[in-house]
């Protein structure tokens, strides 16, 4: 790891100041920093340590929304019985990601800007990355198959996946990102935050540098109560998804009113599968139905070979967690 | 050209190798410290902070580069080997350590980051009488282990593992180590030991 | 067999192990010590040109940095299948030549371990890069030393033609296995320190004596200036038995720097500076008649090797010993290409070959609609099918039986995908698991006092495995002591040969040299007593007198117990040297052993043939929405000869269990094959077993009397539970979703 200098402001303008200077990074729980820091991906001039700001720390669940102080933890937000009671995707879409130890690090605001472990990104001796060295070309176009690659939202310059889980259900459920920054506070729907890779691959959020996440709030709708994530994965625990869906529904009587899809394992970004939502709604769910859904939710997929299967995985991992959001809508598990 | 290796620095503190202008803290805000505020980092200016911890209830003073992370300071600064490395990259779990009650792979976190903070190791299980802890006891009598290399991240991470209440059942346990790797394959062996904590009936 | 025996005793070394105060290689910091980093080469084949170390060097901490132009020279030894010591027969940074990704360019020595690897990773490479070949071509494949004789590497009798033109069904399928690595917990670490020509490395080791004999002559000391220390290892699986280039390195830069040096091999690093389990392609024809028995066996396997070095692990040497049938025809084949050299790791010879062999059987048992155990059961043997010896013991269908009781075999629904439990698909798979006895030459010394105390020292290892526990329970057993005060001291290169710790081999053969040297001890006590003018076997002839777990015994029933016996004589202590030489041990191979070789006799012998057998059941769930395959519950029993710790056997078969788990689900290296370099090197997606994927694993250990492996009637239970697990797996899938993977891992993206 290159050596570094080390801030821990203690007040949010002080940190905003440390965090704007060319070369200067944003610590949080470490998790991704530091890993990424360690194999030469990631060289920071400075660390800019924000875990000093406690106005940053928390979540709390209100009538009409919940918020998520960007330092709060993903373990501490995962157990939290009401949270799972009110909105269970956005507790399970925690508690399945990662392992216990890095939940008990990681925070939701570094936990949102997380990077691709697409191979190429993470091993330097591969002089070829968009990413990590913008215009050098990209090795996954020609290398070995791996299942780490997007099949939505890829580019002829990058296909390298987000691999995060709680994004799913953020998304899903439109989200807000609250900042601030030197030009001062401002409110980011989520499902602008990220940006498509394109022919810029490096630029992966709209965040400006010093530009700090302070808190993010879901609004409180009927579907996030009849909610679910499902995680399809290789093993049974601590592995990035292969496909996953954050779904939830709101039923009016046999007739899907709203729902909610996100994909994970699959996209360049945190992704939505709006059209596959506007084919259920007000439309009986059933198996067949659910399946339909999940098919449209890839209809403009395009694999790289290897990653073929995640078409017809990823639609019967949304299948499966619209069933399951189902039951739970009707007062079932 | 490759440099011809001379003899070693053995004799100079780190400080005046690494110290190579500046004054020792420039541009290194510490936690808690007055210069807090500070901007602008010198590059050129690296060097080591005094960090303080509570390792297993004594306090120690240590001098640590911002790089440096926890496991490398506990092994290497403190020689308390008892917490390994087995991987360096936050994926087995063989570092676990509670980090202020919270376990956490240790070779994730810079030690900078951790000043003032309580952690416990291995080491610090036994009471001062050397009686082990229960989850050691349990882990000896299971045979939860064979190498025994990932056994002191294991039991660090089943003690907080019980402290979350996340040992209701034998599912539950699964899950909730999985963030500890054991290539012998004790899985079964492990769960069966942090059950029998949990019971209180180990023995 | 004496009380400690055949019990469960708690592993001796458990309170160091809880306490973090067991030793591995890593966790010695010798006064002024430095730390190495590795930087590696980005390329797999061509030339290093240039090498920029000057900003590793100007990198405050940076003591030295060492390339191919600056190292100090040793004599690069041979790579194990070349007769040597090595891990591999081409060492890196003698020269310029790359011949894989990730080969050790240069090494820097840094004051902290984070500024050497930040050196390392400051280095920068120009390369004159040629094409690697990572595509391992059958058609390419040559036969490992062609003899024609059933020991070497090809096998024949009868005729397999005829056999299939006969048979009422035949199978003609191939498999195929992938690049694995062992992933020991603990990373690879060295640490040498010099004090003028005397030499001494920490290292994790299967074999002390090979690295110690290895770095002497690499280094042109004698034996005796060399310590090679290794007392705890941290996992092993066959990745730590010779000497890397990461040991050599370190050595050379500790003797250039003037300090001790420690290199912590960085995990990615791990998957090239090392072994591995190379790929393979295991090529099956089977005909069997209508009531299952085979007319026909032939196995053709083919394994991966690097481009300097030939592989060789015989896996048709085992499968061609599992079932009777009149024609047999097997050959071992190796494909070269472009990687460092593979090695052993956990059943080298037969997870891959025993996932091909045991499906191959389920596919033939169903063609015929048989049940898969009734197909073993047919054509279970108890001659060597190829050699005609009979087996030393062979209790295959007892663990059928006995899987099939605890499993609930009977509770199979013979049609595929008929069991379902909600949202999964059931199916039931089971596969015979075998493993050959190996039989190699050990010494081992024991001191006994008065005091009732004992000290055994052998150069042998304990990996995880139980070994100081065992070694420990045999002398308890043999003197008439408690087992806590049995003292084992293990892991020195300078102690009593004994073999690597491989192949299964250390409890048969280390525990037969201990059981050996306590026997010598009660010779010598009873001769001492017998000379004595008192006492309960005074005047006796010492050749009459025998000792009996602990007690020595007169014709005339006289007796008096060894720790009493050796109290009442002049020194109250005595030591001997015990020894292990099975008959069937030639010159040769003892002399393999001695030399820091593998010399074992076996598994056939000129009298018999000796395998551990085992049998085991999976039953596999997959779920209908995410197509995730998972294991509820794996059994197995198994019968091995003496089990002499019913504890850590157990945790060995579940552990080798485990294993074959991973193998069958979540073990893969990746391969980035136009550029042949790997792709997952790393714990996180390289998928191993976690905790919550191993459930219900239960392990039957069978009674069974082997009075001609050796004295303690012990096979080898390391390797034997991983062999048959895949297979069961892959059966099981086949049974719930009638589709047949005939590759490995088995994974949803084959199921969807």
């Amino acid at each position: 790891m290159r050596n570094f200098d080390y801030h821990r402001p203690a007040d949010m303008s002080a940190a905003i100041d440390a965090a704007r200077a060319e070369g200067a990074e944003i610590l949080a729980g470490g998790t991704l920093m530091v890993d990424l820091m360690k194999i030469g991906v990631r060289e920071p001039d400075a660390l800019v340590d924000i875990t000093g700001l406690a106005d940053l720390e928390g979540h709390d669940i209100g009538m009409d929304r919940i918020r998520f102080g960007a330092l709060a933890r993903m373990a501490d937000v995962a157990d939290d019985q009401t949270l799972k009671t009110a909105a269970p995707v956005l507790t399970e879409s925690l508690w399945k990601a990662a392992s216990p130890q890095l939940r008990q690090a990681a925070r939701l605001g570094g936990n949102i800007l997380q990077q691709t472990r697409c191979p190429y990104f993470r091993d330097t001796a591969y002089s070829q990355c968009n990413k990590r060295a913008p215009g050098s070309g990209c090795a996954a176009l020609d290398g070995g198959k791996t299942n780490l690659h997007a099949i939505l939202g890829g580019s002829d310059d990058c296909v390298a996946m987000y691999p995060g889980d709680w994004a799913q259900a953020l998304i899903a459920f439109d989200a807000e990102v609250h900042t601030q920054g030197p030009g001062g506070t401002r409110t980011i729907s989520f499902a602008d935050l990220h940006v498509m890779p394109g022919d810029t691959p490096q630029i992966e959020t709209i965040l400006e540098p010093g530009e700090i996440v302070k808190h993010i709030t879901v609004p409180v709708i009927p579907a996030l109560k009849a909610s679910h994530y499902l995680k399809a994965r290789d093993r049974e625990s601590y592995a990035f998804a292969s496909a996953s869906a954050a779904v939830g529904l709101e039923m009016e009587g046999e007739t899907v009113r709203d729902v909610r899809i996100g994909l994970g394992g699959v996209a360049a970004v945190p992704w939505r599968a709006r059209q596959a939502e506007e084919h259920l709604k007000g439309k009986s769910l059933t198996e067949e139905t659910a399946r339909e859904t999940g098919r449209i939710a890839f209809a403009d997929a395009s694999p790289l070979e290897g990653s073929e299967y995640k078409i017809k995985l990823g639609a019967d991992v949304v299948a499966g967690a619209l069933m399951t959001a189902h039951a739970r809508s009707q007062g079932g598990e | 050209m490759p440099k011809t290796p001379g003899p070693p620095h053995l004799g100079l503190s780190r400080r005046s190798l690494l110290g190579t202008s500046g004054a020792v803290g420039a541009g290194l805000g510490l936690a808690g410290s007055a210069d807090a505020q500070q901007t602008g980092p010198e590059l050129a200016a690296f060097n080591t902070a005094q960090i303080t911890l509570n390792v297993n209830g004594k306090r120690r003073t240590l001098n640590v580069e911002p790089r440096t992370t926890l496991v490398e300071a506990l092994r290497d600064d403190m020689g308390l080997t008892g917490t390994k490395i087995g991987c360096n990259q936050g994926q087995c779990g063989a570092c676990t350590v509670l980090l202020n009650g919270r376990r956490m792979n240790s070779c994730l976190i810079l030690a900078i980051t951790a000043d003032g903070a309580e952690v416990v190791t291995i080491e610090g299980l036994a009471d001062p009488a050397g009686r082990l802890h229960p989850m050691q006891e349990a882990f000896a009598e299971h045979d939860a282990f064979q190498c025994g290399y990932c056994t002191p991240g294991q039991i660090l991470s089943a003690i907080g593992c019980i402290d979350e209440g996340h040992a209701k059942s034998a599912a539950e346990i699964r899950e909730y180590m999985s963030g500890n790797l054991c290539r012998c394959g004790a899985y079964p062996n492990i769960v069966a030991a942090i059950e029998s904590v949990r019971d209180g009936q180990e023995g | 067999m004496a009380q400690t025996l055949n019990t469960a005793v708690s592993r001796t070394d458990a309170p160091r192990k809880v306490t973090g105060t067991a030793t591995y290689a890593a966790d010695v910091i010798p006064a002024g010590m430095l730390h190495g980093a590795l930087a590696t080469s980005s390329i797999a084949v061509g030339t290093l040109t240039g090498l920029d170390t000057s900003a590793a060097e100007a990198e405050p901490g940076v003591v030295a940095v060492y390339t191919h132009e600056n190292l100090p020279d040793y004599k690069s030894v041979k790579g194990f299948y070349a007769g040597g010591p090595g891990s591999a027969s081409f060492w890196p940074m003698e020269g310029t030549e790359i011949k894989y990704a990730g080969q050790p360019i240069a090494y820097v020595v840094a004051e902290t371990a984070a500024a050497a690897r930040r050196g390392a990773q400051l280095i920068t490479a120009d390369y004159d890069s040629r094409p690697a070949d990572v595509h391992m071509d059958p058609a390419d494949s040559f036969v490992i030393g062609a003899t024609g004789d059933s020991k070497g590497m090809v096998a024949t009798k009868g005729d397999v033609p005829k056999g299939l033109a006969e048979a009422a069904q035949t199978l003609d399928v191939e498999y195929t296995t992938p690049f694995q690595h062992h992933n020991p917990m603990e990373m690879f670490a060295s640490t040498a320190e010099w004090r003028g020509d005397r030499l001494t490395v920490w290292m994790p080791s299967q074999s002390v004596r090979t690295l110690r004999l290895g770095i002497a002559k690499a280094f042109g000391l004698p034996e005796t200036s060399v310590r090679v220390i290794s007392p705890f290892v941290g996992g092993a699986f066959g990745s730590k038995a010779g000497i890397t280039p990461y040991a050599m390195l370190t050595i050379a830069a500790a003797k250039a720097v003037g300090a001790p040096v420690r290199l912590i091999v960085t995990r990615p690093q791990m998957y090239t500076v090392a072994t591995f389990r190379p790929e393979s392609v295991q090529r099956f024809r089977l005909g069997a008649d209508e009531t299952g028995k085979l007319t026909a066996f032939e196995h053709i396997e083919i394994a991966q090797t690097s481009q300097f070095d030939v592989v060789t692990n015989p896996g048709t040497h085992i499968t061609r010993a599992m079932y009777a049938s009149p024609n047999i025809h097997t050959e071992q084949r190796v494909a070269r290409s472009d990687t460092n050299t593979g090695g052993f790791m956990r059943a080298p010879n037969e997870m891959q070959t025993f996932f091909g062999l045991e499906q191959a059987m389920d596919e033939l048992a169903h063609k015929l609609g048989i049940d898969p155990v009734e197909m073993r059961r047919v054509n279970d043997t108890d001659r060597h099918p190829v050699e005609d010896v009979p087996f030393s013991s062979r209790s295959l269908m007892e663990c059928y039986d006995s899987v099939s009781d605890t499993f609930g075999w009977a509770d199979r629904t013979a049609e595929v995908g008929s069991m379902t439990d909600g949202d999964w698909l059931v199916g039931y798979g089971c596969a015979t698991a075998t493993y050959p006895t190996n039989i190699l030459a050990s010494n081992a010394r024991v001191r006994m006092r008065g005091t009732g105390h004992a000290y055994i020292e052998l150069a042998a290892h304990d990996v995880g495995t139980g070994s100081y526990t065992i070694f420990a329970q045999i002398a308890a057993a043999r003197l008439g002591l408690p087992v806590e005060a049995c003292d084992v001291v293990m892991g020195h290169g300078d102690m009593p040969v004994a073999p690597l710790a491989g192949g299964s081999g250390t409890a048969a053969s280390a525990g037969s040299a201990v059981h050996d040297a306590c026997l010598r001890i009660g010779r010598l006590v009873a001769a001492e007593v017998s000379r004595q003018p008192e006492g309960p076997l005074a005047g006796v002839s010492a050749d009459r007198i025998t000792l009996e777990d602990g007690v020595l015994r007169g014709p005339d029933g006289h007796s008096q117990s060894l720790v009493e016996a050796l109290a009442s004589t002049a020194t109250t202590e005595v030591e001997a040297v015990g020894e292990f030489r099975h008959p069937a041990l030639t010159d040769k191979l003892i002399r393999a052993t001695f030399s820091g070789g593998y010399g074992t006799a076996g598994p056939v012998t000129p009298e018999c043939a000796m395998f551990a057998f085992g049998a085991e059941m999976a039953e596999v769930h997959i779920n209908r929405w995410t197509h995730e395959i998972r294991v509820p519950r794996a059994h197995g029993a198994f019968a091995a000869g003496t089990i002499l710790n019913r504890k850590t056997a157990h945790s060995q078969l579940m552990g080798g269990m485990v294993w074959g788990i991973g193998s069958a689900l979540h073990e893969v290296t990746e391969v980035d094959k136009p550029r042949a370099r790997y792709l997952n090197a790393n714990i996180a997606e390289y998928l191993v077993p976690v905790n919550a994927d191993i459930r219900e694993i239960r392990v039957e250990m069978l009674e069974e009397r082997d009075d001609y492996v050796n004295p303690l009637g012990v096979k080898g239970i390391g390797e034997l539970g991983i062999v048959g697990t895949a297979a069961a797996i892959a059966n099981a899938v086949h049974h719930a979703t009638g589709r047949r993977l005939r590759h490995l891992p088995i994974r949803m993206s084959d199921l969807v």
